[in-house]
């Protein structure tokens, strides 16, 4: 099985150029930090985008009672007044 | 006089890159710039963490999908270049165009990143991204970590950092 470990690129501005460039795998605690951080954005933008849904749930049901003429939630008047 | 001075260019090769990394960086400047042509193997999501440092981040973003437009955040986490890269579905053989500008790297107060971005792609979903990052950290910038969230850089991105001083 070929090894899939990521690799990074690794520029040493302390040495002579032509000695500064090295390609070296992340250590274990690199990769458990990057796949942390991963997991931490992708719940803050699961959280973000049921907010968007649900205000746009909100919206559509407000622009649709102003059609029909019935009254909006104090939700619902929030979204569409400025 | 100010001076903008070209300090490292990486081209990723053939085997991809998950990270691009400069440490030691001189603190002989006033802000860095970071110029960067990248593709992703997979989603288009990366980020930039001063010292490796992935805590104490903050962004915000105003962003164009090609047919709409929206803003993010502010956010508090250190995925603070999203969409930012291109993605593998983009057309074959293009490549996004950054510029990342870190201000006062050496200052002993919080850093303020300013990203300014565009995806290529022919067709109508391309990103376009102004960001301001802040990493509420005041120890000076002495190394940098350009990596991607999932997967690698392809062959032929490229990062390059200037020193403005």
């Amino acid at each position: 099985m070929a090894d899939t470990t990521p690799m990074k690129i690794i520029v040493d501005l302390s040495k002579p150029e032509g000695e500064r460039e090295s390609i070296v795998p992340l250590t274990k605690e690199e990769i458990r930090q990057r796949e942390l951080d991963i997991a931490n954005f992708k719940a803050e933008q699961e959280a973000r985008e049921a907010e968007e849904a649900a205000k746009e749930a909100l919206k559509v049901s407000a622009r649709q009672k102003l059609v029909a003429g019935e009254p909006l939630t104090p939700e619902e008047a929030a979204l569409l007044v400025l | 006089m100010s001076a903008m001075t070209l300090v490292s260019t990486v081209t990723v090769g053939a085997g991809g890159a998950a990270n691009i990394e400069w440490t030691n960086i001189p603190q002989t400047g006033k802000d860095l710039l970071i110029l960067t042509s990248l593709r992703g193997t997979s989603g288009a999501n990366a980020r930039i963490l001063p010292n490796n440092n992935s805590s104490n981040h903050t962004w915000l973003r105003l962003f164009g999908t090609g047919s709409s437009t929206g803003r993010s955040g502010p956010n508090a986490n250190a995925s603070n270049l999203q969409d930012i890269p291109n993605n593998p579905t983009s057309t074959a053989n293009t490549f996004s165009n950054n510029s990342i500008y870190i201000s006062n790297y050496t200052a002993a107060a919080a850093k303020s990143m300013l990203v300014d971005s565009v995806q290529e792609n022919n067709a109508t979903a391309a990103f376009q991204v102004i960001s301001a990052i802040t990493w509420n950290n005041t120890a000076a910038i002495t190394s940098l970590v350009l990596q991607l969230d999932s997967n690698n850089f392809v062959q032929n991105s490229s990062a390059s950092l200037y020193i403005i001083s």
